[in-house]
């Protein structure tokens, strides 16, 4: 199961650097917040694998449940400063 | 609008009972997520509790009218709705997964326009969330009770309209299931205008 | 009991990492940012419910599932509100859906 562990990690990193491509590319700025966005949704998911890896689960998982918390909260920040932005040039 | 209510001085008399199992929810959070029973972890817990009520103690939480009721009474409904949205969620996951691994990408997106009469700003929440979640829709804009959803593809478009799901959350929330999809329309962004 | 424990967490990790593997395809192969909402809403959210259910299923009964239930449930609200305030913000700010019949490649802005 150890080794099962490790085998996924490695290819949930790969996972969660695919998107990456998205940030550098674009086209639009949206696009780049999106590619974050998931990127940080799915490290929760890493975040967890680690502490089966480093067998302190119960410590990794309060890390994950803050970790998907601020990912909310700063989906949500960027998202209210765009909507502000155009009012602004209204 | 629903959200414009103000907090009138019977209201927040009202609110009162709400204080202590606001407080007592908020302990139990605590508690499962420290899991120790010594003096010095529940002391600590007790502090947390404390200044946190104290900072939002003002912030409106509880029922403050008739449809406030309501919806605190319709909510042990709410578990019997996940299993619905889990299968809904497998299958949109499964069909976005067809359109992005097949070799061409087979899509054609419009928008839907409709108004929902829903018994509760709660229910437009859970519909905008669970028309994210089903297959092929993705909640663009909640204006009051009308809906701007993009659509993945046409059928997903004319699955919507035909009210399957909008309907469902009225009846969750206690309503009648009438009226849940009304002035519905499909369109492309270049025939907006 | 332990192997088919083992062997159910094994299976929902594995269909976790499949789905998340096709949500980071879509972000990349679909033609515009509204499409890509899609991949990222569901098909992300679905995926680390697996993933995490498979982690709740090899923890077994403890103090540390009832995080992970806890998470699971902030993730399935929180993610789909992420998104959709994404995409809010960016028709408020007068992006536009890419349809057949353009050849834009997925460009429109304004």
């Amino acid at each position: 199961m150890e080794s099962f562990f490790v085998g996924a990690t490695v290819a949930l990193v790969g996972i969660i650097l695919l998107p990456f491509y998205r940030v550098i590319r674009g086209p639009t700025v949206f696009d780049r917040l999106l590619a974050i966005g998931a990127m940080g949704a799915k490290t929760v998911g890493l975040v967890c694998m680690f502490g089966f890896l480093y067998g302190r689960f119960y410590m990794f998982a309060d890390i994950a449940l803050a970790y998907a918390t601020l990912n909310f909260i700063a989906g949500i920040a960027v998202a209210k400063y765009f909507s502000r932005e155009r009012s602004a040039e209204k | 609008m629903p959200n414009n209510r103000t907090t009138s001085a019977s209201g927040s008399s009202r609110r009162h009972g709400y204080f202590w199992v606001e407080a007592g929810v908020l302990l139990v959070f605590w508690f499962l997520m420290s899991g120790k029973f010594d003096p010095v972890h529940i002391g600590l817990g007790l502090t947390a509790v404390g200044i946190v009520m104290g900072l939002q103690h003002r912030l409106p939480i509880g029922p403050r009218d008739k449809a406030d009721q309501s919806l605190m009474a319709h909510s042990f409904r709410f578990p019997l709705y996940l299993p619905w949205l889990a299968v809904q969620m497998i299958k949109a996951t499964w069909q976005v997964a067809v359109i992005v691994v097949s070799p061409r990408i087979n899509i054609d997106p419009c928008l839907v326009e409709f108004r929902s009469i829903q018994q509760h700003s709660v229910a437009h929440v859970t519909l905008g969330n669970s028309i994210t979640l089903t297959p092929g829709t993705l909640t663009l804009q909640i204006d009051g009770d009308r809906y701007r959803v993009h659509a993945l593809t046409s059928r997903n478009a004319d699955d919507l309209l035909e009210g399957a799901i909008p309907s469902h959350v009225s009846r969750l929330f206690g309503g009648s299931g009438e009226g849940a999809v009304c002035e519905g329309r499909k369109f492309k962004h270049e025939e907006e205008a | 009991m332990s192997l088919v424990q083992d062997i159910v967490a094994a299976s929902l990790i594995v269909a976790g990492l499949l789905i998340m593997l096709v949500g980071s395809l879509g972000i990349l192969r679909l033609p515009d940012f509204f499409t890509r909402t899609h991949a990222a809403s569901k098909v992300d959210t679905t995926g680390i419910i697996f993933l995490l259910a498979g982690l709740a299923v090899f923890e077994g009964p403890t103090q540390a599932m009832g995080k992970l239930l806890i998470t699971i449930a902030v993730i399935m609200l929180a993610n789909p509100v992420a998104v959709h305030a994404l995409a809010r913000a960016a028709w408020n700010y007068g992006e536009r859906p890419w349809s057949n019949g353009d050849d834009s490649g997925g460009r429109k802005s304004k």
